[in-house]
């Protein structure tokens, strides 16, 4: 077992972007990145609403929302941030929540709707980058444009992270 | 521009680990370290949106309603959007076992330049725990048409 843990040791220090996300000191202000894309399901929906409580009749009453704008129930906007920070961290340049806690939403706006069976993904850009009061943390201001599979843009928002300055204790 | 005062109160909801769980294996990453511990920041915002969906039908709706009505004019309200959250800031972490209240307000209010017919309402939603201490604040602006 021992064995097995120093090798896993080894590949954290050799390869920290595949297995542990990057450090602080590796990001750089203007590198952009895309995520894969998600399915959003009705699943999601019903799962995200009995999670939250939030039954409005937007997202829960089909018969309802077709005589609104929209014509079918969409996605609560929170679901579609949520689904975008999963988009984000399985990207793996950020790690869990230990060394990246998430630490502001500045300027969150749901531009469009998005329905079951739309299909989105990520583009997110780093921002900005600075010494964290706590000590050996850097906090790291991303924005990040939600996209649906026609290429609208259904949610923008700002926010930031704080992130691990100094690389995995025993890596050179 | 209307400036209006009246604070909501919602009931308490207990967040659960169960909670904190299914939401980051479902929407996040089953790989997330410290879940079921502390809820990831983006739960923290559903769980007092659906807290705002209790007390909608106590006040607060027909407060907004009323609110549209002096804005746009008295017609039937069929459609609620939500149209951003801003300036949030979280004051301590939620988690596992918590017992969330929240604080509802109508901040701000206006006629939507470019949508004839809507009402921007602003609400400041403050969250606290079962000992008082402050959790989150944040506005929540929704479009009502």
């Amino acid at each position: 077992m021992k064995k097995v843990l120093e090798n896993v040791r080894v590949s954290a220090c050799t390869q920290p972007s595949n297995l542990w996300g990057k450090h602080f000191e590796d990001f750089k202000v203007g590198d952009k990145f895309t995520t894969e894309g998600r399915t959003v399901t009705e699943t999601d929906i019903v799962i995200f609403c009995g999670l939250a409580g939030d039954f409005s009749f937007m997202h829960t009453n089909e018969e309802l929302a077709k005589k609104t704008v929209y014509g079918t129930r969409i996605l609560p906007g929170l679901l579609t941030l949520a689904i975008s920070e999963g988009l984000i961290l399985r990207v793996n340049l950020f790690d869990g929540m230990e060394e990246a806690q998430f630490v502001g939403i500045h300027d969150l706006r749901f531009t469009g709707a998005v329905k079951p069976g739309d299909t989105i993904r990520v583009k997110f850009e780093i921002m900005d980058k600075k010494k964290s009061n706590r000590p050996g943390y850097g906090i790291i201001t991303l924005r990040r444009t939600v996209i649906n599979q026609r290429g609208e843009t259904v949610l923008t928002a700002e926010t930031s992270g704080m992130k691990k300055m100094t690389k995995q204790e025993g890596c050179e | 521009m209307t400036k209006e005062r009246r604070v909501f109160m919602t009931p308490p909801r207990t967040v659960t680990k169960a909670d904190i769980n299914t939401f980051a294996n479902t929407f996040l990453t089953p790989l997330l370290r410290g879940r079921g511990r502390e809820a990831h920041a983006t739960m923290i915002l559903p769980i007092i949106d659906g807290l705002y969906e209790a007390v909608r039908w106590h006040g607060l709706d027909a407060e907004m309603k009323r609110v549209r009505k002096n804005l746009v004019g008295d017609r039937p309200a069929t459609t609620e959007v939500s149209l951003g959250w801003t300036n949030w800031k979280l004051y301590k972490p939620l988690k596992a076992g918590d017992t969330v209240t929240m604080e509802i307000k109508i901040v701000d209010a206006r006629a939507s330049k470019n949508r004839s017919g809507m009402a921007i309402i602003k609400l400041r939603k403050v969250a606290y725990d079962q000992n008082g201490e402050k959790i989150v604040d944040v506005d929540h602006t929704i479009g009502i048409f």
